[in-house]
Protein backbone atom coordinates (compact mmCIF):
# COMPACT_ATOMS: atom_id res chain seq x y z
CA UNK A 1 0.00 0.00 0.00
CA UNK A 2 1.70 3.21 -1.18
CA UNK A 3 1.86 6.48 0.71
CA UNK A 4 -1.38 8.37 -0.01
CA UNK A 5 -1.09 11.77 -1.71
CA UNK A 6 -2.05 14.72 0.45
CA UNK A 7 -4.95 15.64 -1.87
CA UNK A 8 -6.37 12.16 -1.50
CA UNK A 9 -6.52 12.39 2.28
CA UNK A 10 -9.84 13.41 3.79
CA UNK A 11 -8.66 13.10 7.39
CA UNK A 12 -5.12 13.77 8.47
CA UNK A 13 -3.80 14.27 11.96
CA UNK A 14 -0.16 15.02 12.62
CA UNK A 15 1.13 14.00 16.05
CA UNK A 16 -2.07 15.13 17.74
CA UNK A 17 -2.10 15.00 21.53
CA UNK A 18 -4.59 15.96 24.20
CA UNK A 19 -3.88 16.21 27.88
CA UNK A 20 -6.32 16.34 30.78
CA UNK A 21 -4.14 17.41 33.65
CA UNK A 22 -1.40 14.83 33.72
CA UNK A 23 -3.47 12.27 31.80
CA UNK A 24 -2.56 11.85 28.14
CA UNK A 25 -5.98 11.16 26.62
CA UNK A 26 -4.49 11.17 23.12
CA UNK A 27 -0.78 10.76 22.56
CA UNK A 28 0.78 11.88 19.24
CA UNK A 29 -1.78 10.21 17.00
CA UNK A 30 -1.12 10.49 13.28
CA UNK A 31 -4.04 9.31 11.16
CA UNK A 32 -4.30 9.34 7.39
CA UNK A 33 -7.69 8.40 6.02
CA UNK A 34 -8.10 8.26 2.26
CA UNK A 35 -11.07 9.53 0.32
CA UNK A 36 -13.73 6.85 -0.15
CA UNK A 37 -12.37 4.38 2.37
CA UNK A 38 -14.10 2.93 5.42
CA UNK A 39 -11.71 3.34 8.29
CA UNK A 40 -12.30 1.53 11.55
CA UNK A 41 -10.99 3.19 14.69
CA UNK A 42 -10.79 0.57 17.35
CA UNK A 43 -10.06 0.78 21.04
CA UNK A 44 -11.26 -0.16 24.46
CA UNK A 45 -13.48 2.21 26.40
CA UNK A 46 -11.39 5.19 27.47
CA UNK A 47 -8.69 4.51 24.88
CA UNK A 48 -9.01 7.98 23.33
CA UNK A 49 -11.40 7.34 20.42
CA UNK A 50 -14.00 9.95 21.31
CA UNK A 51 -11.40 12.57 22.25
CA UNK A 52 -9.77 12.06 18.85
CA UNK A 53 -13.15 12.35 17.12
CA UNK A 54 -13.94 15.56 19.01
CA UNK A 55 -10.62 16.99 17.84
CA UNK A 56 -11.48 16.00 14.25
CA UNK A 57 -14.73 17.96 14.64
CA UNK A 58 -13.11 21.04 16.18
CA UNK A 59 -14.85 20.54 19.51
CA UNK A 60 -11.60 20.17 21.42
CA UNK A 61 -8.33 22.00 20.92
CA UNK A 62 -5.34 19.64 20.67
CA UNK A 63 -2.53 20.26 23.15
CA UNK A 64 -0.14 19.77 20.24
CA UNK A 65 -0.20 18.61 16.64
CA UNK A 66 -2.45 19.47 13.73
CA UNK A 67 -5.77 18.23 12.42
CA UNK A 68 -6.93 18.47 8.81
CA UNK A 69 -10.38 17.48 7.57
CA UNK A 70 -11.19 17.71 3.86
CA UNK A 71 -7.90 19.59 3.51
CA UNK A 72 -8.86 22.31 6.02
CA UNK A 73 -7.02 22.92 9.26
CA UNK A 74 -9.39 22.35 12.17
CA UNK A 75 -9.37 24.27 15.43
CA UNK A 76 -12.23 25.33 17.71
CA UNK A 77 -13.65 28.67 16.64
CA UNK A 78 -12.18 28.59 13.16
CA UNK A 79 -15.05 26.95 11.31
CA UNK A 80 -14.53 23.98 9.07
CA UNK A 81 -15.82 22.05 6.09
CA UNK A 82 -18.90 21.06 8.09
CA UNK A 83 -21.29 21.19 5.13
CA UNK A 84 -19.36 18.14 3.85
CA UNK A 85 -19.21 16.29 7.16
CA UNK A 86 -21.87 14.25 8.95
CA UNK A 87 -21.18 13.02 12.45
CA UNK A 88 -22.50 11.26 15.47
CA UNK A 89 -20.50 11.51 18.69
CA UNK A 90 -21.04 9.09 21.56
CA UNK A 91 -24.63 8.36 22.57
CA UNK A 92 -26.92 9.94 19.98
CA UNK A 93 -29.13 12.66 21.40
CA UNK A 94 -31.94 14.66 19.89
CA UNK A 95 -34.01 17.55 21.18
CA UNK A 96 -36.35 15.53 23.39
CA UNK A 97 -39.47 17.69 23.08
CA UNK A 98 -39.40 17.63 19.26
CA UNK A 99 -40.75 14.76 17.20
CA UNK A 100 -38.56 12.64 14.95
CA UNK A 101 -39.77 14.62 11.95
CA UNK A 102 -39.16 17.97 13.64
CA UNK A 103 -35.68 16.92 14.73
CA UNK A 104 -34.84 15.93 11.17
CA UNK A 105 -36.30 19.14 9.74
CA UNK A 106 -34.20 21.09 12.23
CA UNK A 107 -31.09 19.13 11.25
CA UNK A 108 -31.91 19.77 7.61
CA UNK A 109 -32.35 23.54 8.17
CA UNK A 110 -29.07 23.76 10.09
CA UNK A 111 -27.40 22.02 7.12
CA UNK A 112 -28.89 24.68 4.84
CA UNK A 113 -31.05 22.17 2.95
CA UNK A 114 -34.23 23.51 1.38
CA UNK A 115 -37.65 21.99 2.02
CA UNK A 116 -38.42 18.82 3.94
CA UNK A 117 -37.45 16.33 1.20
CA UNK A 118 -34.21 15.37 2.96
CA UNK A 119 -36.05 14.71 6.24
CA UNK A 120 -38.62 12.52 4.48
CA UNK A 121 -35.88 10.63 2.62
CA UNK A 122 -34.07 9.91 5.89
CA UNK A 123 -37.26 8.77 7.61
CA UNK A 124 -37.78 6.23 4.84
CA UNK A 125 -34.12 5.19 4.65
CA UNK A 126 -33.74 4.61 8.39
CA UNK A 127 -37.20 3.01 8.68
CA UNK A 128 -38.49 5.63 11.07
CA UNK A 129 -41.88 5.96 9.29
CA UNK A 130 -43.84 4.69 12.30
CA UNK A 131 -42.20 7.22 14.60
CA UNK A 132 -42.39 10.49 12.67
CA UNK A 133 -44.79 12.05 15.18
CA UNK A 134 -43.17 10.50 18.24
CA UNK A 135 -41.17 12.82 20.46
CA UNK A 136 -37.48 11.98 20.58
CA UNK A 137 -37.58 11.45 24.35
CA UNK A 138 -40.07 8.61 23.88
CA UNK A 139 -37.96 6.64 21.38
CA UNK A 140 -36.23 3.37 22.23
CA UNK A 141 -32.42 3.38 22.34
CA UNK A 142 -32.29 1.67 18.94
CA UNK A 143 -34.55 4.26 17.32
CA UNK A 144 -32.59 7.09 18.95
CA UNK A 145 -29.55 5.56 17.27
CA UNK A 146 -31.37 5.54 13.93
CA UNK A 147 -32.40 9.15 14.40
CA UNK A 148 -28.79 10.07 15.18
CA UNK A 149 -27.64 8.34 12.01
CA UNK A 150 -30.38 10.02 9.99
CA UNK A 151 -29.17 13.43 11.22
CA UNK A 152 -25.60 12.52 10.26
CA UNK A 153 -26.54 11.30 6.78
CA UNK A 154 -29.21 13.88 5.91
CA UNK A 155 -27.01 16.07 3.70
CA UNK A 156 -25.17 13.32 1.74
CA UNK A 157 -21.86 14.10 3.43
CA UNK A 158 -18.49 13.38 1.83
CA UNK A 159 -17.22 12.32 5.24
CA UNK A 160 -19.11 10.46 7.92
CA UNK A 161 -17.59 10.39 11.40
CA UNK A 162 -19.45 7.92 13.57
CA UNK A 163 -18.71 7.04 17.15
CA UNK A 164 -20.06 3.58 18.05
CA UNK A 165 -22.89 3.79 15.48
CA UNK A 166 -24.47 0.40 16.11
CA UNK A 167 -24.67 0.60 19.90
CA UNK A 168 -28.16 -0.22 21.08
CA UNK A 169 -29.30 -1.75 17.78
CA UNK A 170 -30.67 -5.26 17.54
CA UNK A 171 -28.86 -7.78 15.28
CA UNK A 172 -31.13 -7.03 12.30
CA UNK A 173 -30.57 -3.29 12.81
CA UNK A 174 -26.81 -3.81 12.94
CA UNK A 175 -26.82 -5.62 9.60
CA UNK A 176 -29.07 -2.93 8.11
CA UNK A 177 -26.87 -0.05 9.29
CA UNK A 178 -23.73 -1.87 8.16
CA UNK A 179 -25.19 -2.19 4.65
CA UNK A 180 -26.31 1.43 4.70
CA UNK A 181 -22.83 2.66 5.59
CA UNK A 182 -21.20 0.38 3.04
CA UNK A 183 -23.62 1.70 0.42
CA UNK A 184 -22.80 5.29 1.39
CA UNK A 185 -19.13 4.53 0.85
CA UNK A 186 -19.47 2.49 -2.34
CA UNK A 187 -22.33 4.25 -4.16
CA UNK A 188 -22.04 7.80 -2.84
CA UNK A 189 -18.26 7.79 -2.53
CA UNK A 190 -18.42 8.89 1.09
CA UNK A 191 -15.51 8.30 3.42
CA UNK A 192 -16.62 6.61 6.62
CA UNK A 193 -14.62 6.94 9.83
CA UNK A 194 -16.17 4.63 12.36
CA UNK A 195 -15.07 4.09 15.92
CA UNK A 196 -15.92 1.06 17.96
CA UNK A 197 -14.70 -1.19 20.73
CA UNK A 198 -16.04 -4.17 18.79
CA UNK A 199 -13.46 -5.51 16.35
CA UNK A 200 -15.86 -8.04 14.89
CA UNK A 201 -18.22 -5.26 13.88
CA UNK A 202 -15.52 -2.97 12.52
CA UNK A 203 -13.76 -5.71 10.59
CA UNK A 204 -16.97 -6.48 8.69
CA UNK A 205 -17.08 -2.94 7.34
CA UNK A 206 -13.66 -1.35 7.39
CA UNK A 207 -11.00 -1.57 4.72
CA UNK A 208 -8.43 -0.34 7.18
CA UNK A 209 -8.34 -0.47 10.94
CA UNK A 210 -6.41 1.70 13.37
CA UNK A 211 -6.02 0.54 16.93
CA UNK A 212 -5.79 3.11 19.66
CA UNK A 213 -4.72 2.05 23.12
CA UNK A 214 -4.07 4.30 26.10
CA UNK A 215 -4.21 7.30 23.78
CA UNK A 216 -1.65 6.06 21.26
CA UNK A 217 -2.27 4.66 17.78
CA UNK A 218 -0.45 1.38 18.22
CA UNK A 219 -1.23 -0.32 14.94
CA UNK A 220 -2.88 0.15 11.55
CA UNK A 221 -3.80 -2.84 9.41
CA UNK A 222 -5.60 -3.46 6.13
CA UNK A 223 -8.42 -5.97 6.13
CA UNK A 224 -6.22 -8.48 4.22
CA UNK A 225 -3.34 -7.88 6.57
CA UNK A 226 -5.61 -8.46 9.52
CA UNK A 227 -6.78 -11.73 8.04
CA UNK A 228 -3.17 -12.82 7.52
CA UNK A 229 -2.10 -11.80 11.01
CA UNK A 230 -4.71 -13.92 12.78
CA UNK A 231 -3.12 -16.90 14.50
CA UNK A 232 -4.21 -20.27 13.15
CA UNK A 233 -4.20 -23.63 14.87
CA UNK A 234 -4.77 -27.18 13.79
CA UNK A 235 -7.44 -28.67 16.01
CA UNK A 236 -7.38 -32.45 16.47
CA UNK A 237 -9.52 -34.80 18.43
CA UNK A 238 -8.63 -38.42 19.04
CA UNK A 239 -9.97 -41.07 21.34
CA UNK A 240 -6.70 -41.31 23.32
CA UNK A 241 -5.89 -37.63 23.76
CA UNK A 242 -3.08 -38.18 26.27
CA UNK A 243 -1.36 -40.78 24.10
CA UNK A 244 -1.63 -38.67 20.95
CA UNK A 245 -0.34 -35.59 22.78
CA UNK A 246 2.70 -37.50 24.10
CA UNK A 247 3.38 -38.95 20.68
CA UNK A 248 3.23 -35.56 18.95
CA UNK A 249 5.44 -34.01 21.61
CA UNK A 250 8.00 -36.78 21.08
CA UNK A 251 7.86 -36.03 17.34
CA UNK A 252 8.76 -32.39 18.12
CA UNK A 253 5.38 -30.69 17.81
CA UNK A 254 4.28 -28.08 20.34
CA UNK A 255 0.92 -29.33 21.59
CA UNK A 256 -1.67 -27.24 23.40
CA UNK A 257 -5.23 -27.90 24.50
CA UNK A 258 -8.35 -25.91 23.76
CA UNK A 259 -11.17 -25.34 26.25
CA UNK A 260 -12.77 -28.66 25.27
CA UNK A 261 -9.50 -30.56 25.85
CA UNK A 262 -8.85 -31.09 22.14
CA UNK A 263 -5.28 -30.94 20.84
CA UNK A 264 -4.05 -27.70 19.30
CA UNK A 265 -1.00 -27.41 17.07
CA UNK A 266 -0.23 -23.75 16.46
CA UNK A 267 2.99 -23.81 14.44
CA UNK A 268 2.36 -22.13 11.03
CA UNK A 269 3.99 -24.99 9.08
CA UNK A 270 1.58 -27.47 10.68
CA UNK A 271 -1.54 -25.46 9.78
CA UNK A 272 -0.49 -25.59 6.14
CA UNK A 273 -0.44 -29.41 5.99
CA UNK A 274 -3.22 -30.91 8.08
CA UNK A 275 -3.33 -34.04 5.91
CA UNK A 276 0.28 -34.86 6.80
CA UNK A 277 -0.42 -34.65 10.56
CA UNK A 278 -3.51 -36.75 10.01
CA UNK A 279 -1.43 -39.44 8.26
CA UNK A 280 1.24 -39.43 11.01
CA UNK A 281 -1.38 -39.93 13.70
CA UNK A 282 -3.11 -42.73 11.75
CA UNK A 283 0.22 -44.54 11.31
CA UNK A 284 0.95 -44.16 15.04
CA UNK A 285 -2.39 -45.69 15.99
CA UNK A 286 -4.17 -42.47 16.99
CA UNK A 287 -6.66 -41.94 14.13
CA UNK A 288 -8.21 -38.45 14.54
CA UNK A 289 -11.96 -38.21 14.73
CA UNK A 290 -11.80 -34.51 14.02
CA UNK A 291 -9.27 -32.35 12.14
CA UNK A 292 -9.77 -28.65 11.37
CA UNK A 293 -7.78 -25.46 10.87
CA UNK A 294 -9.24 -22.80 13.21
CA UNK A 295 -8.58 -19.09 13.02
CA UNK A 296 -7.99 -16.99 16.09
CA UNK A 297 -11.10 -15.01 16.84
CA UNK A 298 -10.93 -11.24 16.31
CA UNK A 299 -11.36 -10.34 19.94
CA UNK A 300 -8.37 -12.51 20.87
CA UNK A 301 -6.34 -10.88 18.11
CA UNK A 302 -7.31 -7.44 19.41
CA UNK A 303 -6.47 -8.31 23.01
CA UNK A 304 -3.19 -9.88 21.87
CA UNK A 305 -2.35 -6.76 19.88
CA UNK A 306 -2.96 -4.35 22.74
CA UNK A 307 -1.34 -6.83 25.13
CA UNK A 308 1.81 -6.88 22.99
CA UNK A 309 1.84 -3.12 23.09
CA UNK A 310 1.36 -3.08 26.83
CA UNK A 311 4.46 -5.29 27.18
CA UNK B 1 -25.94 34.85 7.67
CA UNK B 2 -29.50 36.17 8.14
CA UNK B 3 -30.94 32.99 6.64
CA UNK B 4 -28.85 30.95 9.08
CA UNK B 5 -29.99 33.13 11.98
CA UNK B 6 -33.62 32.81 10.97
CA UNK B 7 -33.30 29.02 10.67
CA UNK B 8 -31.60 28.73 14.07
CA UNK B 9 -34.10 31.10 15.68
CA UNK B 10 -37.08 29.17 14.26
CA UNK B 11 -35.68 25.99 15.82
CA UNK B 12 -35.12 27.67 19.18
CA UNK B 13 -38.67 29.04 19.17
CA UNK B 14 -40.07 25.61 18.23
CA UNK B 15 -38.11 23.93 21.03
CA UNK B 16 -39.40 26.54 23.44
CA UNK B 17 -43.03 26.23 22.32
CA UNK B 18 -42.88 22.47 22.72
CA UNK B 19 -41.31 22.57 26.19
CA UNK B 20 -43.15 22.22 29.48
CA UNK B 21 -40.93 24.89 31.01
CA UNK B 22 -42.43 27.49 28.69
CA UNK B 23 -45.93 26.75 29.96
CA UNK B 24 -44.70 26.68 33.56
CA UNK B 25 -43.17 30.18 33.30
CA UNK B 26 -46.33 31.50 31.64
CA UNK B 27 -48.37 30.00 34.45
CA UNK B 28 -46.00 31.58 37.03
CA UNK B 29 -46.40 35.01 35.41
CA UNK B 30 -50.20 34.63 35.44
CA UNK B 31 -50.16 33.34 39.03
CA UNK B 32 -48.26 36.41 40.26
CA UNK B 33 -50.74 38.71 38.49
CA UNK B 34 -53.70 36.90 40.02
CA UNK B 35 -52.11 36.96 43.50
CA UNK B 36 -51.58 40.72 43.27
CA UNK B 37 -55.19 41.18 42.17
CA UNK B 38 -56.32 38.99 45.05
CA UNK B 39 -54.31 41.16 47.44
CA UNK B 40 -56.03 44.28 46.09
CA UNK B 41 -59.39 42.57 46.46
CA UNK B 42 -58.62 41.93 50.13
CA UNK B 43 -57.45 45.52 50.60
CA UNK B 44 -60.74 46.68 49.10
CA UNK B 45 -62.74 44.36 51.35
CA UNK B 46 -60.84 44.08 54.66
CA UNK B 47 -63.97 42.95 56.47
CA UNK B 48 -64.06 39.82 54.34
CA UNK B 49 -60.95 38.62 56.17
CA UNK B 50 -61.18 36.79 59.50
CA UNK B 51 -59.24 38.44 62.33
CA UNK B 52 -55.57 37.45 62.09
CA UNK B 53 -52.09 38.43 60.99
CA UNK B 54 -53.04 39.20 57.39
CA UNK B 55 -55.89 41.47 58.37
CA UNK B 56 -53.64 43.29 60.88
CA UNK B 57 -50.85 43.66 58.31
CA UNK B 58 -53.16 45.15 55.71
CA UNK B 59 -54.51 47.60 58.27
CA UNK B 60 -51.01 48.58 59.48
CA UNK B 61 -49.59 48.97 55.97
CA UNK B 62 -52.39 51.36 55.08
CA UNK B 63 -52.34 50.27 51.43
CA UNK B 64 -54.60 52.31 49.21
CA UNK B 65 -57.18 50.39 47.21
CA UNK B 66 -56.54 52.26 43.96
CA UNK B 67 -54.66 52.02 40.66
CA UNK B 68 -51.41 53.73 41.82
CA UNK B 69 -51.02 51.31 44.75
CA UNK B 70 -51.89 48.31 42.56
CA UNK B 71 -49.48 49.30 39.80
CA UNK B 72 -46.79 50.05 42.38
CA UNK B 73 -47.09 46.47 43.63
CA UNK B 74 -47.03 44.98 40.15
CA UNK B 75 -43.90 46.97 39.32
CA UNK B 76 -42.17 45.74 42.49
CA UNK B 77 -43.20 42.17 41.64
CA UNK B 78 -41.84 42.53 38.11
CA UNK B 79 -38.56 43.95 39.40
CA UNK B 80 -37.94 41.04 41.76
CA UNK B 81 -39.64 38.30 39.78
CA UNK B 82 -38.06 39.45 36.51
CA UNK B 83 -34.60 38.51 37.74
CA UNK B 84 -35.85 35.02 38.66
CA UNK B 85 -38.12 34.30 35.69
CA UNK B 86 -35.90 35.83 33.02
CA UNK B 87 -32.79 34.37 34.58
CA UNK B 88 -34.48 30.99 34.51
CA UNK B 89 -35.43 31.48 30.84
CA UNK B 90 -31.83 32.22 29.86
CA UNK B 91 -30.52 29.39 32.05
CA UNK B 92 -32.82 26.89 30.37
CA UNK B 93 -32.32 28.02 26.78
CA UNK B 94 -28.54 27.79 27.11
CA UNK B 95 -28.06 25.12 29.76
CA UNK B 96 -30.49 22.56 28.37
CA UNK B 97 -28.14 21.72 25.50
CA UNK B 98 -25.71 20.34 28.09
CA UNK B 99 -28.46 18.78 30.22
CA UNK B 100 -29.86 16.98 27.18
CA UNK B 101 -26.44 16.19 25.67
CA UNK B 102 -27.43 17.93 22.43
CA UNK B 103 -24.70 20.57 22.48
CA UNK B 104 -22.36 18.37 20.46
CA UNK B 105 -24.93 18.31 17.64
CA UNK B 106 -24.75 22.08 17.14
CA UNK B 107 -21.00 22.57 17.27
CA UNK B 108 -19.85 21.33 13.85
CA UNK B 109 -22.49 22.67 11.48
CA UNK B 110 -22.44 24.98 8.48
CA UNK B 111 -24.40 27.41 10.68
CA UNK B 112 -21.73 28.93 12.91
CA UNK B 113 -21.65 28.62 16.69
CA UNK B 114 -21.90 32.41 16.95
CA UNK B 115 -25.17 32.36 15.00
CA UNK B 116 -26.46 29.55 17.22
CA UNK B 117 -25.64 31.60 20.33
CA UNK B 118 -27.25 34.76 18.89
CA UNK B 119 -30.40 32.77 18.06
CA UNK B 120 -30.55 31.56 21.64
CA UNK B 121 -30.12 35.08 23.01
CA UNK B 122 -32.89 36.39 20.76
CA UNK B 123 -35.22 33.49 21.65
CA UNK B 124 -34.65 34.03 25.37
CA UNK B 125 -35.23 37.79 25.03
CA UNK B 126 -38.48 37.15 23.12
CA UNK B 127 -39.58 34.74 25.81
CA UNK B 128 -38.92 37.36 28.53
CA UNK B 129 -40.74 40.03 26.51
CA UNK B 130 -43.73 37.72 26.19
CA UNK B 131 -43.78 37.06 29.95
CA UNK B 132 -43.64 40.80 30.64
CA UNK B 133 -46.41 41.45 28.14
CA UNK B 134 -48.58 38.78 29.79
CA UNK B 135 -48.01 40.29 33.23
CA UNK B 136 -48.67 43.81 31.93
CA UNK B 137 -51.91 42.95 30.12
CA UNK B 138 -53.17 40.76 32.96
CA UNK B 139 -52.42 43.49 35.51
CA UNK B 140 -54.48 45.98 33.50
CA UNK B 141 -57.28 43.50 32.86
CA UNK B 142 -57.50 42.43 36.51
CA UNK B 143 -57.30 46.04 37.73
CA UNK B 144 -60.18 46.94 35.43
CA UNK B 145 -62.11 43.89 36.61
CA UNK B 146 -61.68 45.03 40.24
CA UNK B 147 -62.90 48.52 39.24
CA UNK B 148 -60.05 50.22 41.08
CA UNK B 149 -60.50 53.97 41.42
CA UNK B 150 -58.54 55.98 38.84
CA UNK B 151 -57.60 59.66 39.19
CA UNK B 152 -55.42 60.09 36.08
CA UNK B 153 -54.95 57.95 32.99
CA UNK B 154 -51.33 59.19 32.78
CA UNK B 155 -50.57 56.30 35.08
CA UNK B 156 -50.76 53.71 32.28
CA UNK B 157 -48.08 55.09 29.91
CA UNK B 158 -45.79 55.44 32.93
CA UNK B 159 -46.55 51.83 33.92
CA UNK B 160 -45.80 50.67 30.37
CA UNK B 161 -42.47 52.55 30.47
CA UNK B 162 -41.49 51.00 33.80
CA UNK B 163 -42.44 47.52 32.56
CA UNK B 164 -40.44 48.01 29.36
CA UNK B 165 -37.37 49.37 31.16
CA UNK B 166 -37.52 46.68 33.86
CA UNK B 167 -37.78 43.95 31.21
CA UNK B 168 -34.89 45.43 29.26
CA UNK B 169 -32.73 45.67 32.39
CA UNK B 170 -33.54 42.11 33.46
CA UNK B 171 -32.88 40.77 29.94
CA UNK B 172 -29.56 42.62 29.72
CA UNK B 173 -28.56 41.26 33.12
CA UNK B 174 -29.41 37.71 32.05
CA UNK B 175 -26.49 37.40 29.60
CA UNK B 176 -23.99 36.53 32.37
CA UNK B 177 -26.50 33.88 33.51
CA UNK B 178 -26.48 32.40 29.99
CA UNK B 179 -22.69 32.39 30.11
CA UNK B 180 -22.72 30.53 33.44
CA UNK B 181 -25.16 27.98 31.96
CA UNK B 182 -22.60 27.24 29.22
CA UNK B 183 -19.42 27.42 31.27
CA UNK B 184 -20.91 25.31 34.08
CA UNK B 185 -22.53 23.03 31.48
CA UNK B 186 -26.10 22.91 32.61
CA UNK B 187 -29.21 24.70 33.79
CA UNK B 188 -28.85 23.97 37.49
CA UNK B 189 -25.60 25.90 38.17
CA UNK B 190 -27.07 28.87 36.29
CA UNK B 191 -30.24 28.77 38.40
CA UNK B 192 -27.99 28.67 41.47
CA UNK B 193 -26.22 31.75 40.13
CA UNK B 194 -29.60 33.50 39.70
CA UNK B 195 -30.51 32.77 43.31
CA UNK B 196 -27.12 34.04 44.49
CA UNK B 197 -27.56 37.25 42.45
CA UNK B 198 -31.03 37.77 43.90
CA UNK B 199 -29.75 37.31 47.46
CA UNK B 200 -26.88 39.73 46.88
CA UNK B 201 -29.23 42.20 45.18
CA UNK B 202 -31.40 42.25 48.30
CA UNK B 203 -28.37 42.70 50.49
CA UNK B 204 -26.88 45.57 48.45
CA UNK B 205 -30.30 47.16 48.02
CA UNK B 206 -30.94 47.13 51.73
CA UNK B 207 -27.58 48.67 52.64
CA UNK B 208 -28.11 51.49 50.16
CA UNK B 209 -25.73 50.28 47.45
CA UNK B 210 -28.42 48.91 45.15
CA UNK B 211 -27.65 51.22 42.27
CA UNK B 212 -24.08 49.83 42.07
CA UNK B 213 -24.84 46.12 42.13
CA UNK B 214 -26.06 44.99 38.68
CA UNK B 215 -28.87 42.65 39.75
CA UNK B 216 -30.17 45.11 42.38
CA UNK B 217 -30.64 47.83 39.76
CA UNK B 218 -33.98 46.58 38.28
CA UNK B 219 -35.27 46.00 41.81
CA UNK B 220 -34.12 49.46 42.86
CA UNK B 221 -35.73 50.92 39.74
CA UNK B 222 -39.12 49.40 40.52
CA UNK B 223 -38.87 50.12 44.23
CA UNK B 224 -38.52 46.49 45.30
CA UNK B 225 -35.41 47.56 47.26
CA UNK B 226 -34.05 50.98 48.20
CA UNK B 227 -35.79 54.26 47.60
CA UNK B 228 -34.77 55.27 44.05
CA UNK B 229 -38.22 54.39 42.63
CA UNK B 230 -38.46 54.62 38.80
CA UNK B 231 -35.20 56.49 38.40
CA UNK B 232 -32.15 55.03 36.70
CA UNK B 233 -28.88 56.82 37.34
CA UNK B 234 -26.21 57.07 34.64
CA UNK B 235 -23.90 54.94 36.80
CA UNK B 236 -26.54 52.22 37.08
CA UNK B 237 -27.20 52.28 33.33
CA UNK B 238 -23.47 51.97 32.65
CA UNK B 239 -23.09 49.11 35.14
CA UNK B 240 -25.97 47.19 33.50
CA UNK B 241 -24.54 47.80 30.01
CA UNK B 242 -21.05 46.66 31.02
CA UNK B 243 -22.38 43.59 32.84
CA UNK B 244 -24.45 42.65 29.81
CA UNK B 245 -21.55 43.17 27.42
CA UNK B 246 -19.30 41.05 29.63
CA UNK B 247 -21.95 38.31 29.56
CA UNK B 248 -22.29 38.48 25.77
CA UNK B 249 -18.52 38.42 25.28
CA UNK B 250 -18.29 35.45 27.63
CA UNK B 251 -21.01 33.56 25.74
CA UNK B 252 -19.43 34.07 22.33
CA UNK B 253 -15.89 33.33 23.47
CA UNK B 254 -17.00 30.23 25.36
CA UNK B 255 -19.15 28.87 22.55
CA UNK B 256 -16.47 29.52 19.99
CA UNK B 257 -13.23 28.57 21.68
CA UNK B 258 -13.82 26.44 24.78
CA UNK B 259 -13.23 22.69 24.71
CA UNK B 260 -16.55 20.89 24.39
CA UNK B 261 -15.98 17.45 25.78
CA UNK B 262 -19.37 16.77 27.36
Amino acid sequence: MGEPKAGNLIIETRDVSKLYGSLKAVDRVSLRVRRGEIYGFLGLNGAGKTTTIRMLLGMIRPASGEVFVCGQSILPGRGGPWERVGYMVETPRAWPELTVEENLRAASALRRLKGDGAARRMIALLRLDEYTKVRARDLSQGNKQRLGLAKALIHHPDLLILDEPVNGLDPAGIVEIRELLRKSAVEDGATVFISSHNLGEVSRMAKRIGIIHRGALIREVDAEELEASLHRSLVLDVRDREGAASFLAREGYAVDRDAAGRLLLSAPEVCGKPEEINAILVRAGFPPGYVAVASEDLESWFLRTIGEDAC
Amino acid sequence: MLTDLFAALSIEVLKLRRSAIFRVTLAAACFVSFMLALMMLLVMNPDALPPGILKTKIAVAAIGADWPAYIGFTEIAQGALGIILYGFAFSWIFGREWDDGTVKDILALPVSRTVMAVAKLVAAALWCALLSAVMFVLALALGAFLRLPLRSADLFPAYFRVTAVTTLLAVLLSTPIAFVAGAARGTLPAVGFVILCLGLANFFGNIGLGEYFPWAIPMQYTGAVGTAGNRLSAASALIVALTSLAGIAGIFLYWKYADQDK
